[in-house]
């Protein structure tokens, strides 16, 4: 019996002595246990890699969120190299106006309109990997442009397909840290019509990255040089530009050595060779419009 | 003789257990919602991921919310959320370690809402401030349902608005809190 008894108060003394009162607990004991308790967390993607749909004159592989509206503006000057002639390049104006809009989390679509050479483009932008479940993010664009300026009057019969040019472009991007992302950007473009000495299927495999200064400021260059086809007159196309991002639109004030709008200018008219040391100014301007907003009215 | 030692032998297993979990109450799926009222717009966002303890005996309570689970009407806004103001990427988480100050005063038996005081700190962007918070506990089934709303100062918590922005965002957001506690036991 007197075994017994000491048998019971040993038992009754482990147990009190394995589960610690409650009261004894900090709030970081508590904390350790939420720790330990809360479910673990699905890795999400990766924040935003690149501030606007553009690097700089290419695109980026960032889409625009469902059911928002980039109104976006471009222009490219003439080369600053033109002196007071031309007020460094800024009577050399062409201008882009066009509309973005994010069709769901995957797809976005675009049209736009450029002074140069008349041409209207049209795109599809299709997200195919995201950073976080994937080591990149993958972005696929392909662009149709028409030129529209009047054929020659050189006796040839044009057809309206020869004004067409098509852009492919898959767009790898990885966000290395919260300041660095970098891109790589090859590059097809096909043309039913090329001048003379040149093919009609170009490709490019081009690099591009952007740099965080702070929350609301952002370094970005992209360098694309041609690595098969005939291209007499052209060059790889470079570009940098200061991004600022302010509420509701985001401002890209860039330098590159052409002025291409579109994707099939960018690649195929682009002349200045980099060595020239003729740059372009330019900028792009992007109004944001998004859904869900609690607009009140004034007053 | 045996049979008081029956007794004894049981009360002492139970007592500590109960003692160490009865009064321990958890949730995983908290609910956060804030709103900004500001002159040219109203945000919403809510979090469904909070993870709470509360311990009844001690009145300890804390809680974790992950912030890049808030949940706006839009992509953009959230990205600027993340992004922009809260930096999740350096500060994943608003923390709250506190404790219920009236713990004397509640009824955990009664099914009416009892009002409950929370005295602590929060962490929010990294910052540390202390609060006082006002809500009510209440019976429900074998937990606790727990609410309460409170302000937060932006500027307190080190949250820069850039003045362009200003208009949009309020300098003081109100934070609603539903908590639905269940009793919390240990994983053998």
């Amino acid at each position: 019996m007197r075994r017994r008894i000491g048998w019971v108060a040993f038992i009754a003394v482990l147990c009190l002595g394995w589960h610690p009162s409650a009261q004894a607990q900090e709030t970081e004991d508590l904390m350790a246990l939420l720790d330990e308790t809360a479910p673990p967390e699905t890795p999400p993607a990766v924040g935003a890699a690149f501030m606007g749909t553009r690097l700089v004159q290419q695109p980026s592989p960032r889409l625009l969120p469902p059911h928002h509206l980039h109104f976006v503006v471009s222009h490219r000057f003439g080369a600053l190299a033109d002196g007071t002639r031309t007020f460094f390049g800024l009577d050399n104006a062409s201008t882009r106006i066009a509309f973005e809009y994010g069709l769901n989390r995957r797809v976005n679509i675009g049209v736009g309109r450029t002074t140069f050479e008349k041409t209207f483009d049209g795109f599809v932008k299709v997200g195919l990997l995201r950073q976080g479940r994937s080591p990149v993010t993958l972005t696929y664009l392909s662009e149709v442009t028409a030129v529209g300026l009047p054929w020659p009057d050189d006796g040839f019969a044009y057809r309206f397909t020869d004004r067409l040019h098509y852009v492919q472009m898959l767009l790898v991007g990885r966000k290395f840290s919260s300041r660095l992302s970098l891109a790589l950007m090859p590059v097809y473009v096909h043309r039913n019509l090329a001048p003379a000495g040149a093919s009609n299927d170009v490709a490019f495999v081009g690099v591009g990255g952007r740099f965080k200064l702070n929350d609301d400021l952002a370094l970005a260059f992209e360098y694309s040089p041609r690595v098969w086809g005939r291209l007499p007159d052209g060059t790889a196309p470079f570009g940098m530009a200061l991004n600022i991002r302010t509420g509701g639109h985001v401002f890209q004030l860039l330098l590159s050595n052409g002025r291409g709008l579109t994707q099939k200018h960018v690649f195929l008219n682009t002349h200045d060779a980099l060595a020239t040391g003729r740059l372009h100014f330019g900028f792009n301007l992007y109004r944001v419009f998004s859904p869900g907003m609690h607009h009140k009215t004034a007053g | 003789m045996k049979k008081i030692l029956q007794i004894l032998l049981l009360t002492a297993l139970m007592a500590p257990l109960s003692a160490a979990f009865g009064q321990l109450y958890y949730t995983t799926a908290g609910h956060i919602r804030f709103f900004s009222s500001a002159p040219l717009e109203d945000i919403e966002a809510h979090n469904r991921s909070v993870s709470s303890f509360i311990d009844l005996k001690s009145g300890k309570v804390v809680a974790k919310v992950p912030i890049r689970k808030f949940d706006f009407p839009n992509d953009l806004m959230e990205e600027h959320f993340n992004e922009r103001f809260l930096h999740s990427d350096r500060y994943p988480n608003a923390e709250f370690r506190g404790k219920l100050v009236n713990r004397a005063d509640i009824d955990p038996q009664a099914s009416t809402p009892q009002k409950a005081v929370i005295e602590g700190q929060l962490t929010i962007h990294g910052v540390t401030k202390p609060y006082r918070i006002q809500g009510t506990l209440q019976r429900e089934g074998d937990g606790y349902r727990a609410r309460a709303r409170f302000k937060v100062r932006l500027a307190d918590h080190h949250i820069e608005i850039p003045a362009i922005v200003s208009q949009k965002i309020a300098e003081e957001v109100d934070v609603f809190v539903d908590f639905h506690y269940k009793p919390f036991k240990k994983k053998k």
